[in-house]
């Protein structure tokens, strides 16, 4: 016994209890104990009827009753599984026949007994008048239809009239809330078929396969199924045949094989293709023996979509590829304007160096500022003298029209550049250089004012000849790469580059090397490229998004590396506007942005070495020590996430900048909302939706709007995101403020004074002190709003060689890429 | 005219006869000093009434003659007040030496030569009256060497020592006519030799011989640059005596002009040792006729406080001379005042056309210190700003197209735009502290009043770590300490700022509130009980 127990037994002791019969008890008289009970039972009898709550007794239903009740109210306009739930209840002729509508009736398992009693009585309330009970014999019963079979047979009369999505909702209530109903299979099926019978008849063919796919896991002997759904695979798998999507088309078959594994369409499509894949082979090598390699590429891809399996089919493919290396990237970011010189523009940048080389091209980081090399010149830097010796090498590529880039063309081309009314101005150029003289046809040597740290980086920029420059009609300047744009083999989603026979081959070679062609097919979405991947339609994806990454880690035959070098995310802001201009609001939007959750976000949860949140807009270096921080404060920390700070600030903003506007006569802002531009693809998207949450919850509306980089930004956009890649800080973070912040009255007096030291830096040391006073500057003034620095990626099928060695941009080696021999 | 040559002495054939003698105050200002006057004619009065006492008892009709004198010499005493305000520059016809060079087939035949120049100097004589004394020749074999470079803009320009001689000629007009492919091109050029000058070239075309003495005449008339002496009046306004107003046959209504002020400098025979313009001034001159005296008041823009007034030693004149607003940008470039080779890099340029509305931004000094200035249409004069973050470095007048190139010193800035820059980074964060201060206050406060103690002990935590005032004065006090600047304006601006920025820490910083409710929680909230 427990320790309570053994206390009361203890107390029990002491305490005469009172249920105890004692012998004084046992003495009351009889007449007593009758009293007593006969008290009890009028006791009971009243309290019953006082304390008890009524019970309606319920009526008996009469003729005469079910006559005046007879006329059931249902609302038509409204979805059944919309209104509340009711029964109806057939009645017999001697109950004139009436249909009572009923509030849910309590059977058991809400199973109408079938067949119906004889006997006995159902108890029923009406629906319209809560309360009443009446009872009704189940003599009196014809059919009681329950709710959710009044669902069934709604959703089944709306199958019939083929009202397909109307239907879908009833069953989809059923199924959510009756699932246990009888003849829901059925109906269900009975959806299926018509729907799919409907599709099919449409031209829907997709929709009709995936209603069927569904029919066979429900009922596998239906006995409609077999045929509808050798309509649909027929009719499925040949339009998408016809639009070249083979694997999409294989698919079809490969699901049909699951579910009907002994279904004739299989076999027959089997068939089809084993036909069409040795067709093909033939081909291949007829045309290949002619000597058409690029037809023996088209054919032989077009095989390997058609029937991987063919045997012997590796084997064609290397013998093709050595004929005619031809690679097919997948892209999402088109490059509208080919520039490789492009500090924001993802596409563009890539593109460029197909078909515009820069005269000096960014490689890398090195110990002391950027890596530099250049196909068309040497430079070599005379620190006494002030004077860098330009010689062109003889090797240099070609413009697409076969004119050579001469000495003259250099000349004009520093010069404009140095030619402050001219449009090529750039001022860094322009300060540095005091004369330019041509010495001979091979050689121009420029007069220095003083001599810069890195003379090279200055001239990224892709040759024009002399008589472009001097021309006023804004002729676009000839491309000069490794290869040439097809443009009539080329289409809004596809582009074809073709090697360029006027480029430079190196002087020990006799034959061109590298890819004869490259082609870039557009995908609307990243995981689309890694799919296309995966199934062999692209060799290469150029940008593979963070938090995809996962999707190729099984893929054995697909290799991902990281670019060499990150890219700065920034929020510009438009600082001719009242409330960007503001200081104090500026800096609000940037507490308000929980810049850690949102880069984890981008990184699908995982740390990525290289990705972390920035303060200024200099990358950070990806590691320790790595000499692309040299501009980065690392002293200077993020500011923190303070919505709360966030808020406040916000509004303190919001005035100063309604009392700004006024002065400066410009209409003030009446609503907080603010436009945040950002260019089309995945990651920006992503993350200016984030922002836009986050800038929600302090109070502001954010319209996203898409712009893309290559065109000027949008005159009432507020901020735009911006991918950077400041590669060479000295130079790279003024052509970035000159490009997005034309107006320089609004640029911050002392950031305009930090940016005019740079140049002027006598040494690493004294420009890496410039630059840390500038990123403090744009830190305190928030002259750009500092996000996050991201590494990127990109992957490829295995046996490409040239793509493992560490890169800026995914082009920079193309002329070494080779398939590696099986 | 007749009061001038009163008291010129003709015998001294080194003073231009027409100037008049003008007395000069020790200062050099040029101005006719009343009192001086009157002190020398009463010498003379009473030298030459006393040589009249010693002298030998005299004839009546003498001493009749001697007392009306005397009385014409009072007489113009008293007329003095009203005369010796007016310069006698109005009154002064401006001679002009037109040099016209004609076409070889026109001047290789003297008669026809002579006679062109003939008629232009009558039909020039003809239109302006008294006011003009032209001779019109051709051009001798010294002027020819020059003409070239005179009716060039881009060749420099050095004229003879006879150009530049007052006493021989207030003007010379250089006009070439040339044959053309439309007719004759008729161009000319005013040569001013009080302010050694070149005026802007003026070029018209006739399409026949005939019209070309029209055109002649109606270049010359627009070549010519009004030239006016001025007369201080007030601290910011000024008279100008334009030469020979008064002898016009017609007031009629000036344009709105801006003159140049220079400084004449001459040696004793009046020849000029420098003419200097002064530094970032113009005289305006507002539309309408000028006053009865001739002259035409003007208002002084001036980058500089009194350009005036300010002392000059030796004999000085100063003149002004009309600019023509050109339709032609201007590149102003800044350079350190300390260091002539540093150039200001970053300086804000803005500009009021016209000196009215507010500024509007035209750009930045380039890393020469250089930025260009545009012009307006139709062409006048514009105020330039110049800042530098939130101060107002300089404010100077320029006239559209007046110059290709002008240079501007301006002390070293960059310091104090340093400091500025530094302390409004230290101002945001007064803000974010502040701003946060309260939110953590007011939150805290709600904690104790619900009696969240847990809760408010973890946000006092968080107010005490936030920055305290003695944390953010000494990061002043050092940053202070670092700054210099060798500007004294700038050093004081910065000391100011310093001192607003710890009024402002002290005021919205004070760690009382903070204290309080410390002490409050330390009083009310519970002991925790620590359990084993």
């Amino acid at each position: 016994m427990d320790s309570a127990s053994q206390k009361m037994d203890r107390l029990g002791k002491h305490i005469d209890l009172p249920n105890q019969r004692t012998a004084d008890t046992r003495r009351l008289p009889r007449c007593h104990g009758l009293c007593r009970t006969a008290c009890l039972l009028v006791l009971c009898i009243l309290g019953r009827d006082a304390f008890a709550e009524a019970p309606q007794q319920p009526s008996p239903l009469t003729p005469q009753i079910s006559k005046q009740l007879s006329e059931p109210s249902i609302d038509t306009s409204t979805p059944l599984y919309e209104q509340p739930p009711f029964d109806l209840l057939y009645l017999n002729a001697a109950n004139n026949n009436a249909v009572l509508k009923l509030s849910p009736v309590p059977l058991p398992d809400r199973k109408v007994p079938q067949p119906l009693p004889r006997s006995g009585y159902l108890e029923i309330e009406l629906f319209d008048r809560p309360g009443e009970r009446y009872r009704v014999p189940w003599q009196a019963v014809v059919q009681l239809k329950l709710f959710e079979q009044l669902l069934l047979e709604q959703a089944t009369k709306l199958i019939q009239e083929k009202r397909f999505d109307e239907a879908y909702d009833y069953l989809d209530y059923v199924a959510t809330h009756h699932p246990n109903v009888s003849g829901l299979a059925e109906v269900e099926q009975l959806f299926l078929i018509e729907e799919a019978r409907a599709a099919l008849a449409q031209g829907q063919s997709e929709r009709a396969f995936a209603d069927l796919c569904r029919l066979s896991q429900l009922n596998p002997n239906h006995p409609e199924l077999s045929s509808l759904i050798g309509q649909a695979v027929d009719t499925l798998v040949a339009q998408r045949w016809q639009k070249g999507e083979y694997a999409a088309a294989r698919g079809v078959v490969e699901t049909l094989s699951k579910l009907l594994p002994q279904h004739p369409a299989i076999e027959k499509w089997r068939q089809q293709w084993q036909t069409e894949a040795a067709e093909l082979e033939k081909q291949v090598r007829q045309v290949l023996a002619e000597g058409n390699a690029r037809q023996a590429d088209r054919l032989v891809r077009k095989l390997r979509q058609v029937w991987p399996q063919q045997p012997g089919l590796d084997q064609l493919i290397a013998e093709v590829r050595q004929a005619y290396p031809r690679f097919q990237v997948g892209i999402t970011q088109p490059g509208a304007r080919p520039d490789p010189t492009s500090l924001i523009d993802w596409g563009s940048r890539r593109c460029g160096q197909l078909i515009r080389k820069a005269l000096v091209e960014y490689t890398g980081p090195g110990p002391e500022g950027g890596e530099y090399r250049s196909a068309f010149l040497r430079w070599q830097l005379d620190a006494e003298k002030q004077t860098l010796t330009l010689r062109l090498r003889p090797e240099r590529p070609r413009f697409a029209d076969g004119r050579s880039y001469t000495a003259y063309d250099l000349a004009q081309q520093l010069a404009s550049r140095a030619d402050r009314h001219h449009e090529a101005y750039f001022p860094p150029w322009a300060e540095v250089v005091a004369g330019i003289r041509v010495f001979s046809p091979e050689e121009v040597i420029v007069n220095l004012r003083f001599v810069p740290l890195k003379p090279e980086a200055l001239l990224q920029c892709v040759p024009v000849p002399a008589v472009i420059l001097a021309s006023s009609a804004g002729n676009r300047s000839p491309d000069v790469g490794p290869f040439l744009l097809a443009a009539e083999e080329s289409s809004s989603s596809r582009w074809v580059f073709l090697r360029n026979s006027h480029a430079g081959t190196s002087s020990d070679q006799t034959s061109p090397v590298g890819p004869a062609e490259i082609e870039e097919i557009a995908f609307p979405r990243c995981r689309d490229a890694l799919r296309a991947l995966r199934g062999g339609e692209v060799d290469i994806v150029d940008r593979v998004n963070p938090w995809e990454l996962p999707l190729l880690a099984e893929a054995r035959d697909v290799t991902v590396q990281t670019y060499r070098v990150p890219l700065v995310h920034l929020l510009v802001p438009n600082l001719s506007k009242p409330l960007p201009g503001n200081r104090d609001f500026r800096r609000a939007m940037l507490y308000a942005i929980d810049r850690d959750r949102i880069l984890q976000s981008l990184l699908g949860g995982k740390r990525q070495p290289g990705c972390q949140v920035i303060s200024g807009p200099f990358p950070a270096g990806t590691s320790f020590g790595d000499p692309l921080g040299y501009a980065y404060d690392a002293q200077i920390k993020p500011r923190e996430y303070q919505p709360s700070l966030a808020l406040a600030l916000s509004e303190i903003a919001f005035r100063q900048a309604q009392e700004v506007a006024r002065k400066r006569g410009l209409p003030p802002p009446e609503s907080r909302e603010v436009v945040l531009a950002h260019p089309p693809h995945e990651i920006a998207r992503e993350a200016c939706r984030q922002i836009q949450e986050q800038w929600r919850l302090i109070g502001w509306t954010v319209k996203l709007v898409e712009a893309s980089p290559d065109q000027p930004p949008p005159p009432n956009c507020d901020f735009l995101y911006v991918e950077a890649a400041i590669w060479e800080p000295e130079v790279d973070v003024i052509r970035l403020i000159t490009r997005l912040i034309p107006e320089r009255q609004y640029l911050s007096p002392q950031v305009e004074l930090a940016l005019a030291g740079l140049g002027h830096s006598a040494d690493w040391p004294t420009l890496g002190q410039r630059l840390r006073d500038l990123h403090r500057w744009v830190y305190d003034d928030l002259t750009v709003v500092p996000l996050w620095q991201l590494v990127d990626f990109y992957a490829y099928r295995s046996g490409i060689k040239g793509l493992e060695e560490p890169r800026v941009s995914l082009y920079q080696n193309v002329e070494t890429w080779q398939f590696a021999p099986n | 005219m007749a009061l001038s040559r009163q008291f010129c002495k003709s015998d001294e054939p080194s003073r231009n006869p027409a100037t008049p003698i003008t007395w000069w105050r020790p200062s050099g200002k040029h101005l006719p000093d009343p009192v001086g006057v009157r002190r020398q004619i009463k010498l003379a009065f009473y030298v030459s009434t006393g040589h009249m006492m010693r002298r030998q008892p005299i004839e009546k009709t003498r001493l009749l003659r001697e007392a009306l004198i005397a009385a014409a010499a009072l007489a113009w005493l008293g007329a003095f007040p009203v005369v010796y305000g007016q310069s006698f520059f109005t009154l002064v016809p401006c001679r002009l030496n037109v040099i016209c060079l004609l076409p070889p087939e026109i001047a290789t035949s003297t008669g026809l030569e002579q006679e062109f120049c003939r008629q232009l100097g009558e039909r020039l004589a003809s239109e302006q009256g008294p006011a003009w004394r032209v001779s019109v020749a051709p051009p001798s074999a010294e002027d020819r060497a020059i003409l070239r470079a005179a009716l060039r803009r881009d060749l420099p320009f050095d004229p003879p020592t006879s150009w530049r001689k007052v006493a021989l000629r207030d003007k010379v007009v250089v006009l070439a006519v040339k044959r053309t492919g439309l007719g004759w091109h008729v161009v000319s050029r005013d040569w001013d030799v009080r302010v050694e000058r070149l005026g802007p070239l003026v070029e018209h075309t006739a399409p026949t011989w005939s019209g070309v003495l029209a055109a002649a005449a109606e270049t010359v008339r627009r070549a010519v640059v009004p030239v006016a002496q001025i007369r201080l009046v007030e601290q910011q306004a000024v008279r100008l005596d334009l030469q020979g107003s008064l002898l016009m046959e017609e007031r009629s209504p000036l344009p709105r002009r801006q003159f140049l002020a220079l400084a004449r400098y001459e040696d004793r025979d009046g020849n000029a040792r420098a003419v200097v313009p002064l530094p970032w001034t113009i005289l305006q001159s507002p539309e309408g006729p000028p006053a009865e005296d001739g002259s035409v008041s003007c208002q002084i823009i001036s980058g500089l406080k009194n350009p005036l007034s300010a002392r000059r030693r030796g004999r000085v004149q100063l003149l002004a001379w009309a600019v023509t607003p050109r339709s032609r940008s201007v590149v102003l470039s800044l350079r350190n005042r300390q260091d002539s080779q540093k150039p200001l890099v970053g300086y804000e340029v803005l500009a009021q056309p016209d000196g009215e509305g507010s500024p509007q931004f035209l750009g930045r000094t380039d890393f020469a210190g250089q930025v260009e200035i545009p012009t307006e249409d139709p062409p006048g004069w514009k105020l330039l700003w110049v800042k530098h973050g939130r101060r107002v470095l300089a404010k100077v007048p320029l006239v559209d197209g007046s110059t290709e190139f002008t240079e501007l010193a301006l002390p070293d800035d960059d310091p104090r735009l340093l400091a500025e820059g530094y302390l409004m980074s230290v101002q945001d964060q007064l803000v974010d502290l502040v701003t946060l201060r309260s939110v953590l206050i007011a939150r805290l406060r709600a904690r104790i009043a619900a009696g969240d103690w847990e809760q408010a002990i973890r946000l006092r935590d968080q107010l005490l770590q936030l920055k305290s005032r003695e944390v953010f004065s000494s990061e002043l006090t050092q940053q202070q300490q670092r700054l210099f600047c060798p500007d004294p304006v700038g050093q004081k601006q910065i000391d100011k700022m310093f001192e607003e920025t710890r009024r402002l820490v002290n005021l919205y910083l004070n760690p009382r509130e903070v204290e309080e409710l410390v002490k409050e929680i330390a009083m009310k909230a519970p002991r925790r009980t620590d359990t084993p």
